[in-house]
């Protein structure tokens, strides 16, 4: 039995020799320290690209004063005032009121919610599809030939005609925005999970699993999967920002979100005709996609630094 | 060559043809990259398969390895033809029979894989070892055989030097108790002193495991080190082939005599290598 500090000192010295192998050590005892080492390292590296960091933490500060806010300080986005009609920012109303007197501070935090709740929904769903047909069409290049062509038809619709196309045939509501728009990325995601999976399968330890006699599935979702998730987490935080964008703008021509409820885009529709008089209508939501998207986007680059195995070796 | 026992390895008349078709022309043009190879590998030998890039080694290799579809001929494992087996024939009688190992240490193991967990999939790939904990075991065994410590098994293979990804690969291959080992450039890569320690250990390891080694190469200083018999392609054809001493002393064709001539000498003084 070989002490940890033994351990230490002989991890220092290099260690290509085979003669000074200690027999008999608990394997789970080394265990440990190497999981905790990588977990380091990963750490490091999100600490060593300010865009990671900082996108990380404003991300979450958005998603926080959208999601916990409004609910924790009991904001009423409906609620209406006939004496506030347009009034200006003040400490009453912080970003003023808007022409039926509603808050704008609660329609912008809510508006927010449902933002990040169709682009978070988004994200996952055709980020999980996308993966799967993107695996799948580089795995077998006769069925990917066929969903590469049909990713190709979808890619070829602008996204919002899509989405305007199916909330028309199937109604107006959120998880019909969600699903619409879910349709229009998966092919984003597949062509690059696909062309990540390819040059994967170029590399030889996919050949020395093939002559180990694997099954396909374990050398695609245990092996390959490994090394795509990195350029899959990068391109899936940019359809999160996209889709965000692609919503407000179905929103503000009215095949969004459905009025009453909040949306960044309904509002900004809303506060066309009081673009002059009530300046605060256009800026506030405006502001918050555009600081939203931001965010999000400066995030995915960081990922992106993150991820570049020449800054991890 | 006379031989007492069987082959363990047979390939008769191997063909391996690509076919490329111009964007213009509707001419399809045929090249021939393995042209008609026929060799015998026998129990516990080394047969070095020799000749410069683009002469069809690493293809003969990766047939042999049943990677890529030969266009004609056979290859036999101990009188058994596989050349036409389905992907789950393969699986059953030759997969883990044959192991590779490639030129390129790093990119023969998966990056996000810990070196341990490589050799731990390889025999769950292969059903050896009842429990987790007895494939960790012998893991950890091979490992150490081949040179390695306990405590490099839970690193990744970034944080290892090329010569240990090396025996890493050599490791993964032995852990699966194959009979053939095809090492692809293997050394190659290495730095000499590097290479002297990965093929000695080559070497011990023939006769510990009984293997059979099937080496392929440019490099004729490694062959006569290493090598029972020679095999010397050209352009995709076997032009010599004979036990190395032969090969070396009294080469006959005169391709092999132009290979044999670019090895430096380490003594001036000496005109060939065996001389």
């Amino acid at each position: 039995m070989v002490s940890q500090i033994d351990n230490k000192n002989q991890q220092i010295d290099d260690v290509s020799g085979a003669d000074h192998v200690p027999n008999s050590v608990d394997i789970d005892d080394e265990n440990k320290t190497g999981k905790r080492q990588n977990q380091n390292s990963l750490w490091a590296a999100i600490k060593s690209s300010p865009s990671a960091l900082y996108g990380g933490i404003f991300l979450l500060i958005i998603v926080f004063a959208c999601v916990v806010i409004p609910h924790v300080m009991k904001m009423d986005p409906f609620a209406t005032k006939a004496s506030d009609i347009l009034m200006a920012p003040s400490w009453q109303h912080v970003m003023g009121a808007d022409n039926v007197g509603r808050d704008v501070f609660a329609r912008v935090l809510f508006g927010g919610e449902s933002s990040l709740l169709v682009g978070g929904s988004v994200a996952v769903v055709s980020g999980v599809l996308g993966f799967i047909v993107g695996a799948y069409s580089a795995f077998f290049p006769k069925i990917g030939y066929w969903l590469m062509r049909v990713c190709d038809g979808l890619m070829a619709f602008p996204a919002i005609l899509f989405g305007i196309a199916l909330i028309g045939g199937l109604g107006q509501s959120i998880g019909n925005v969600i699903l619409a728009l879910s349709i229009v990325f998966i092919p984003y995601v597949a062509r690059v999970v696909r062309s990540a999976t390819m040059s994967n399968m170029n590399e030889n330890y996919v050949s020395v699993l093939v002559s180990l006699g694997a099954s396909s599935t374990r050398i695609l979702w245990r092996n390959i999967a490994l090394n795509v998730i990195a350029p899959w987490i990068i391109e899936v935080t940019f359809v999160f920002a996209d889709a965000i964008l692609v919503e407000a703008a179905m929103s503000f021509i009215g095949t969004g979100i459905p009025q009453p409820s909040p949306s960044w885009g309904n509002m900004l529709y809303d506060s066309r005709t009081y673009i002059y008089q009530a300046w605060w209508l256009t800026v506030f939501p405006g502001v918050a996609l555009a600081l939203t998207v931001f965010v999000i986007n400066i995030f995915g680059d960081g990922l992106r630094e993150v991820f570049d195995p020449k800054r991890r070796r | 060559m006379k031989h007492e026992t069987e082959p363990i390895l047979q390939v008769n008349n191997l063909v391996k043809d690509y076919v490329s078709r111009g964007l213009l022309n509707s001419k399809s043009q045929v090249f021939h990259a393995v042209n008609n190879i026929s060799l015998e590998l026998y129990p516990g030998s080394t047969y070095a398969l020799v000749g410069e890039s683009g002469s069809g080694k690493s293809t003969t290799g990766k047939i042999i390895c049943a990677l890529e579809k030969a266009t004609a001929g056979t290859v036999t494992l101990l009188g058994e033809n596989y050349t036409n087996d389905s992907p789950s024939q393969l699986r059953k009688n030759i997969r883990g029979n044959i192991q590779m190992v490639f030129q390129d240490p790093f990119s023969a193991l998966n990056p996000r894989k810990t070196i341990g967990d490589a050799v731990i999939e390889a025999l769950q790939i292969r059903d050896i070892g009842s429990s987790g904990r007895e494939r960790r075991n012998i893991a950890r065994d091979t490992l150490q055989r081949v040179g390695l410590s306990v405590w490099h098994m839970d690193r990744y293979p970034h944080q290892f030097s090329g010569g240990q990804l090396q025996r890493v690969n050599i490791a993964r291959a032995l852990a699966v108790q194959p009979k053939i080992l095809i090492l692809d450039e293997s050394v190659s890569a290495l730095d000499v002193s590097i290479q002297a320690q990965v093929l000695n250990l080559l070497q011990e390891i023939k006769e510990e495991f009984s293997l059979s080694y099937l080496f392929i190469t440019h490099d004729l200083s490694v062959v006569r080190f290493i090598a029972d018999y020679v095999g010397v392609l050209f352009k995709g054809q076997l032009v010599e082939e004979g036990e190395t001493k032969e090969i070396f002393e009294h080469p006959e064709n005169e391709y092999t005599i132009r290979l044999l001539d670019s090895v430096p000498r380490t003594d001036p003084q000496q005109r060939h290598l065996l001389g």
